[in-house]
């Protein structure tokens, strides 16, 4: 049976008020997210990107993607799974087609006009290991790359990652020790 | 326990992070030389790898990252707005263009039903000639086998056995031409005169094809000596 409603002539009115608050609830809300989230984004993206400009821009990108997800997502601890996630995605993405452009670039740039490349005698010991183990980051897989990631930013223990990953104890240990074995063969 | 298992006992550990080594692997690489100095290699490449990745996980984060977010969130809000009234304003303009395309509709209907019946622009005859005037049917003088061959693949083609052809028209584009049909008084230049001068043989096929007017003039309708 189908049921009437009478409707308040002011109704419209209230439910526009309401829907604007609920509005500025959320945004409340996702502000509170925003101090610790913001840095946790960022810094996912520049450890993949290692390039601040597009690092914020990838890190803004994904939280008003989270923002517009909100509903969905009002648990922290899925908020800032799901942020990892689309974060660390979005940073490949970026960083996939930033490398096209750059392969498109380079072969139409004439190759002897660009600046060769510095000695290693140029480089410092310390700079040269840093670009070495960024190199040596990039090549290991993605899910390895995350934990160790995560795992090395500060203030987050093995079994937080556990849970911003969605992946039990056990899997995040053994990625990581994975990731640290086959970085240091890299390296070695 | 030889040396090339204790040198890998060391590398798990050191990518498991833990500091102490099992006693057995430990009571070797006190003995043994070359495994100590292994273990020393492997222990500062760890340390140098552990204050790498500190260093690229744990970078500053610019102090318009927040901002600009806060910035990006009004912006989105704004344009959430903007998308909603607009939105609202294309339901109106397509209920009002609903209301008008329904109300000319009802109107051109009613127009039809009240118009005065003019019949059928083309029609056949058997070759005697009537006088058309003051009369909506239009005596074209053509054979019964005459075919008719249409220039618009849009136009249905005619069926075999109809006798009557008709061409659908507007009420009002009746109504002038059956004013145009009185005025005339040659009723063989009248059926064709729409489009071309009727064929001289019989036996030619007749085209039809749609009216196109490059220019239209509108004066004032001056009145005949017979109204």
């Amino acid at each position: 049976m189908q049921e009437l409603v009478l409707v308040q002539p002011g109704q419209s009115i209230e439910g526009a008020a309401t829907r604007e608050l609920e509005r500025a609830g959320a945004r409340a809300e996702f502000e509170d997210r925003l101090a610790e989230c913001g840095p946790l984004a960022y810094r996912i993206a520049q450890g993949v990107l290692r390039n601040a400009a597009d690092a914020e821009d990838v890190a803004q990108e994904a939280l008003l993607k989270a923002f517009r997800s909100f509903h969905r997502l009002r648990d922290p601890q899925k908020f800032r799974a799901w942020l990892v996630r689309i974060t660390f995605r979005m940073a490949l993405d970026r960083r996939r087609s930033a490398k096209r452009r750059e392969n498109r670039e380079t072969q139409w740039a004439m190759p002897e006009l660009r600046p060769s490349p510095p000695t290693a005698e140029a480089l410092a010991a310390s700079r040269e290991f840093q670009i070495r183990l960024e190199r040596a980051m990039d090549e290991l897989p993605e899910k390895l790359r995350l934990v160790l990631l995560l795992a090395a930013m500060h203030g987050y223990t093995l079994d937080e990652v556990s849970t911003m990953l969605a992946v039990p104890l056990g899997t995040v240990k053994s990625r990581l020790f994975l990731a640290r074995k086959q970085l240091a063969e890299k390296l070695r | 326990m030889n040396c090339k298992q204790c040198q890998e006992k060391i590398l798990e550990s050191l990518a498991a992070g833990s500091a102490q080594l099992p006693r057995e692997e430990s009571d070797h690489q006190q003995t043994c030389p070359v495994c100590r100095k292994f273990r020393d290699a492997q222990d500062s490449l760890y340390r140098s790898m552990d204050a790498g990745l500190y260093s690229v996980a744990n970078q500053a984060v610019p102090p318009s990252l927040l901002p600009g977010i806060r910035a990006r969130l009004s912006q989105e809000q704004v344009a959430d707005r903007g998308w909603i009234s607009r939105w609202s304003f294309a339901v109106v303009t397509a209920v009002a263009l609903l209301a008008v395309s329904v109300g000319y509709v009802r109107h051109r209907s009613e127009n039809q039903l009240n118009s005065p019946e003019v019949g059928m622009v083309v029609s056949q005859s058997t070759g005697n000639s009537t006088p058309v005037a003051k009369t909506l049917r239009i005596p074209v003088n053509v054979s019964s086998d005459r075919k008719y061959k249409r220039a618009s693949p849009v136009a249905p083609p005619l069926a075999a056995s109809e006798t009557i052809p008709e061409v659908i028209v507007l009420p009002e584009e009746r109504q002038a031409f059956a004013r145009f049909v009185a005025e005339l008084p040659e009723e063989r230049e009248v059926a064709l005169a729409l489009t071309q001068p009727a064929p001289a043989r019989e036996d030619v096929p007749v085209e039809i094809a749609f009216l196109k007017i490059d220019s239209l003039a509108l004066r004032l309708l001056e009145g005949t000596p017979r109204e």
